[in-house]
């Protein structure tokens, strides 16, 4: 018998961080995204005991947490939660004051906006690897985004 | 501000990381795992469940506590093989119709 904790460790040592992170900024909630983390796991601990599992590479994780992500956003729709902080700094140049506003200004943005600026500006795809990880057009992808940073200099630069 | 200055700024900072309980969660929790059931599996369930409820049957020693007790014995393997499948009314529906239903009222008036 396979015994999932062995490969669901390294996976998530090899996956998690970057997993969370995604998670964090769909959800604008870290809370929730530990939530849909752990979900992912263990669905993928469910498709490990299947007699046939899967080639588990970060992209496949990426749309499991996606789809608890939006799961958990239609839920808390009718729950309304707060969200907490969702960004942290990793430059010297970075102030806590503009942390704030960087983190609200993204909170700001729709989730489908947030998902493509996180993708591109974060995690550094394209706009047609963006399209596949979402299952939209490249158009869409692009136009996505154009919205999201105009929103985002709108508010970054009202509040320099 | 432009697109560049935008993208300049947010790439100060990132997404935050996980807490270290996280990791605990992920490896130990299971959840409610449920493998899904091969058709082999149905089919040996089904006559296993065929053959406990013709044993009941033929029993010539089945009193009214007895019939009372096999209605019991369906009842709750109909309620196991719903639960096996996930539970609810559309998994309770199928496993009542997969487990025979005992007819042992008239057979137990003829004797």
């Amino acid at each position: 018998l396979l015994d999932p904790a062995e490969p669901l460790a390294a996976l998530y040592d090899e996956h998690g961080a970057r997993l969370y992170r995604y998670a964090v900024l769909l959800l604008a909630n870290r809370e929730a995204a530990e939530d849909a983390v752990q979900e992912a796991f263990i669905r993928l601990a469910a498709a490990l005991a299947r007699r046939h599992p899967p080639e588990v590479s970060f992209g496949y994780l990426a749309v499991i947490v996606r789809n608890e992500c939006y799961s958990a956003l239609r839920r808390r729709k009718r729950r309304g939660e707060d969200p907490g902080p969702i960004v942290e700094p990793i430059s010297p140049q970075a102030s806590e004051e503009e942390r704030l506003i960087v983190d609200a200004a993204l909170k700001a943005l729709s989730t489908e906006q947030r998902e493509v600026v996180y993708l591109k500006v974060f995690e550094g795809l394209t706009f047609q690897e963006i399209a596949d990880r979402c299952g939209i057009s490249i158009n869409t992808a692009a136009s996505r985004y154009r919205y999201a940073a105009a929103a985002l200099r709108r508010t970054l630069s009202g509040s320099g | 501000m432009n697109d560049d200055e935008l993208e300049v700024m947010l790439r100060r900072y990132t997404g935050v990381d996980p807490p270290s309980s996280l990791r605990a969660r992920v490896v130990t929790a299971r959840g409610p795992l449920r493998v899904p059931l091969t058709r082999l599996d149905w089919v040996l369930v089904a006559a296993a469940l065929l053959l406990t409820a013709g044993a009941a049957l033929t029993d010539p020693d089945l009193s009214d506590a007895a019939v009372n007790d096999v209605q019991a014995a369906w009842e709750m393997s109909v309620e196991e093989l719903a639960a096996t499948m996930g539970g609810g009314d559309e998994a309770r529906a199928y496993a009542q119709m997969v487990v025979p239903r005992p007819e042992l009222t008239p057979q137990a008036e003829e004797e």
